[in-house]
């Protein structure tokens, strides 16, 4: 294997009486602390009807907890200059704040404030106006968006009943409508304790007052129930599927989809380093072909998640007009197929791999990031030192790794095709 | 150990110092200025060369001409084509990139500093002597075709494209920096090349760079990469001149299946460059700015019309807009209206509480040193000094600046530059559903985009 740079990070973890696993990360060079807390919990832990709880939750965690006031959460955050932001996925949770390193305890006494003490402060008012916030959100995001219910429908082809992948993450407006009082309390008893977290602290801090200070604000909090982990059962494509969406768009796009490896397995690298090698930058093959030299696309992607009982890999391409998306797809298939049945030439492959060196060292220069990339290795891994070995894991892999995966999971008769077409305007 | 009280935040502990990274300003011979913050932090270098010529230099009738010239610049050169010159970058894990927006067009790289020379060079190159082929020029105008058509039916570009149409009409700052589908279909070869030789290689070209290198090497690097090219003094740029407008007008673009209403509310702003932009970011912060804003928590918080609404004036060279944007439900767009424009006259009429402004103020400055952790984070700070031509020390001096603006100061700006008798509304929605909740606020136009294809 190659040389290359060591990302050599301070990192010290220890687990509370509570179960709470803790990173901490000290790097003095800027005045700057980053408090980053994962939740192993995400849409795939919802149940049908029910869908877009785990996010509507994330919304309630921001509305303030016993002793903090309602819209408190931000404005204790910003007046000292931080930054506070949560997201939810379809596996995990994040909540995480940079603050200037003088006011780490403010950072635990809010993120310990919420984790302990969260529902003397939940009221029905609260829940009512996060719901339309979040409704929004999703019109926003999804149903006033062109090609926005694609990817939702993408993965209700590619995942049947009961698998957990098959609903989005924000939720259908019916069941974010549905959502109840009750309904919060229980989610929170049963996934906000501190057994199913993680919480890493990044940048300028003493190790030992940190430390104490983290056992301070959160030791007192009970141990909950340990969290079953959720069924990972997932029949084979029974063939190819393929539909047609119409939407209020100018450019036809297409995606196709395959079910690939869990992300947190080591198979699944050979998967992100392939997309790479596909669509990564204006040099990559498909890049090349379909939109500089034949003038198909207008945009070309390939992309594998990195969800934790199963991932997808998919391509998509949006038509130039005048194109039918027929000749993309059958493009992209070429593509495909020509990595199944061959070595990649070694100089895609090398080009992938400096991407890949790069954005790593690029993203690791913010505090934030690197914290909860630590909180990601903690949570699927257990193991945090992971950010330097991670790199490994891309730069070892070689032609015959990328073929394999790509003649294993990117066949044919195991696919989604879907399409989205322009629809006349009402 | 006595229990945990937490009835009240921890108190702060003591701060510790903070300053912008050292930067050096070289100047080298023709009219190129060197920006350059050298940081061993990570084996990485970033470089971005800036060119006077971005699309408030469009001519009348050519929108698009700046973004389409500088998207040329990497199509090609005497000794690479442009597959050839995506690969030089690419191949070593870098990127190459151009840009153009309402002050300038830029070229830049990223990537490992041991390419640190290769990623000058091929900058060099390409602004040097850009061949600006044919096909390639054809190929780039089908993409920005498509790219127009695209955004036709994204109702948050329709309704940002509508917004800068109705403050400044067809002149600088109304026409979509990508231009329309007609200024864009007649653009020649030779407005490109001409374009290229009068602005985009004009005088004054500041480069900056930030990451792992040596000043003395990197000028001498820009020296054989950049010095020498055949710069024409830059003709004045066309100033921006609305049309000055005596009550709120309403555009009101019809979708009629929308399930939201974006909006746009706001008027003309001010430079960059007046004096008092530093009290307006300020005022702004307050406002719209920052989550804990006014809008925000009145619009979601409060209300719950909204998932978010923000506001800013934009950093140009001439008066750019002021905006405040958000995707709201459409039975509440006039209430949402309605309350933006009461917070408007709030923040005009009445003096902003101590707190509040204490409280703004500390997050400006807090905020400060996390939005430069990284190199490009730096770089973003550099490329305001290049193009304002901001004095050296302003970084350092930005914390005395923003901490000495007062609440006299914020409601003088007020008063002075936030207009909400004379607005302009725009909104992007069903018709049917929004005209009755718009009307009252002023003079209402509908907008069909089927009908109005010159819209983009």
């Amino acid at each position: 294997m190659r040389a290359r740079p060591r990302i050599a990070l301070p990192i010290e973890r220890r687990t509370l009486d509570n179960g709470l696993r803790v990173v901490l990360h000290p790097d003095r060079s800027v005045p700057l602390v980053a408090i980053n807390v994962w939740y192993h919990v995400g849409s795939k832990n919802e149940r049908p009807g029910r869908t877009g709880f785990a996010h509507l939750f994330e919304h309630m965690l921001f509305q303030g907890s016993q002793n903090v006031g309602t819209n408190d959460h931000f404005r204790h955050v910003q007046q000292v200059g931080g930054v506070a932001n949560g997201s939810t996925a379809w596996d995990r949770t994040n909540y995480f704040e940079t603050l200037p390193s003088h006011c780490l305890d403010l950072g635990l006494w809010l993120e310990s404030d919420r984790m302990g003490y969260f529902l003397p402060a939940l009221t029905s008012e609260k829940l009512e106006n996060q719901r339309e916030v979040v409704m929004n959100e999703r019109r926003q995001r999804v149903d006033n968006q062109p090609y926005g219910r694609a990817f939702e429908r993408l993965h209700e082809l590619l995942y049947d009943e009961p698998h957990p992948y098959r609903w989005p993450i924000i939720g259908y407006m019916d069941d974010i409508a549905a959502a109840t009082l009750e309904e919060i309390e229980a989610f929170f008893r049963r996934y906000y304790v501190p057994n199913n977290a993680v919480l890493t602290i990044a940048g300028d801090f003493d190790i030992d007052d940190a430390a104490s200070a983290v056992e301070r604000y959160f030791g007192e909090i009970g141990r909950g129930n340990d969290v079953a982990p959720v069924a990972t059962d997932l029949a084979p494509l029974p063939g190819e599927r393929r539909e047609v969406l119409g939407d209020d768009v100018e450019l036809s796009r297409v995606y196709i989809a395959y079910h690939a490896p869990p992300g947190v397995a080591d198979e699944w690298y050979a998967g992100d380093l392939l997309a790479t090698v596909l669509t990564g930058g204006k040099s990559s093959p498909l890049y090349l072909d379909l939109a500089h030299d034949r003038r198909l696309v207008q945009d070309v992607q390939a992309m594998v998640l990195s969800t934790e009982i199963a991932s997808t890999f998919l391509v998509v391409a949006t038509a130039q007009p005048g194109v039918e998306i027929e000749r993309v797809e059958a493009a992209v298939s070429e593509h495909l197929a020509h990595a199944a049945a061959a070595p990649l030439p070694e100089a895609e492959l090398e080009r992938a791999r400096n991407r890949f060196l790069t954005g790593y060292l690029d993203q690791l220069q913010n505090l934030e990031d690197r914290a909860d990339l630590l909180s990601r290795l903690t949570t699927y891994h257990d193991d945090p030192g992971r950010i330097d070995s991670e790199l490994d894991r891309y730069l070892k892999l070689g032609a015959s790794d990328l073929e394999r995966f790509a003649s294993e999971h990117l066949r044919t008769d195991r696919r989604v095709v879907l399409t989205v077409e322009p629809e006349a305007r009402a | 150990m006595s229990p945990l009280d937490r009835s009240a935040p921890p108190a702060p502990g003591s701060v510790r110092p903070f300053r912008f990274p050292t930067f050096e300003r070289r100047e080298l011979e023709g009219g190129l200025t060197l920006f350059i913050a050298p940081s061993s932090a990570v084996p990485l270098i970033f470089f971005e060369l800036l060119s006077p010529g971005g699309a408030h230099l469009d001519p009348a009738g050519r929108a698009g001409l700046a973004a389409l010239t500088g998207a040329m610049l990497d199509e090609g050169t005497p000794g690479k084509s442009s597959r050839q010159i995506a690969a030089a970058a690419e191949r070593v894990g870098g990127y190459l990139a151009t840009g153009t927006d309402w002050s300038c067009t830029s070229v830049s790289t990223g990537l490992m500093s041991a390419h640190a020379e290769s990623g000058l060079s091929l900058i060099g190159e390409i602004v040097r002597e850009p061949t600006l082929p044919d096909d390639e020029l054809e190929r780039l105008r089908e993409r920005t075709l498509s790219e127009i058509r695209r955004r036709r039916v994204v109702p948050s570009a329709l309704a940002s494209l509508q917004f800068a149409r109705a403050l400044y009409g067809r002149g600088v700052y109304g026409e979509p920096v990508l231009g329309t589908s007609a200024s864009v279909e007649a653009i020649t070869r030779s407005d490109v090349k001409a374009f290229y030789r009068d602005r985009i290689v004009a005088a004054p070209l500041r480069l900056v760079v930030a990451g792992d290198c040596k000043p003395q090497a990197i000028e001498r690097l820009a020296q054989s990469a950049l010095v020498g090219l055949p710069r024409r003094q830059l003709e004045p740029a066309p100033s921006a001149a609305p049309p000055e407008q005596a009550s709120t007008r309403v555009f009101l673009v019809d979708r009629p299946g929308s399930t939201q209403t974006e909006l746009r509310i706001g008027h003309v702003g001010v430079a960059r460059a007046h004096p008092d932009f530093t009290a307006l970011s300020v005022m702004n912060s307050l406002l719209g700015g920052k989550f804990t804003s006014r809008l925000n928590l009145n619009l979601r918080e409060r209300h719950g019309f909204t998932y978010g609404v923000r506001s800013g004036f934009s950093h140009r060279l001439g008066p750019g807009p002021f905006t405040i944007s958000s995707a709201v439900a459409t039975e509440s767009a006039g209430r949402a209206v309605a309350e933006v424009r009461a917070e408007l006259e709030r923040l005009r009429d009445q003096p902003v509480p101590a707190e509040e402004l204490d409280e703004t103020r500390s997050y400006i400055l807090g905020v400060f040193p996390y939005t430069v952790q990284s190199l490009e984070g730096v770089s973003h700070r550099l490329r305001a000094l290049a193009l304002h031509d901001l004095p050296l020390d302003y970084w350092d001096r930005y914390p005395a600046e923003i901490g000495a603006v007062s609440a006299g100061d914020i409601q003088r700006v007020a008063q002075a530059h936030l207009r909400p008798e004379r607005l302009t509304i725009v909104a992007v929605g069903p018709e049917a559903e929004l005209r009755p909740q718009l009307e009252p606020f002023g003079e209402l136009e509908i907008c069909r985009p089927s009908e109005h294809p010159e819209l983009t």
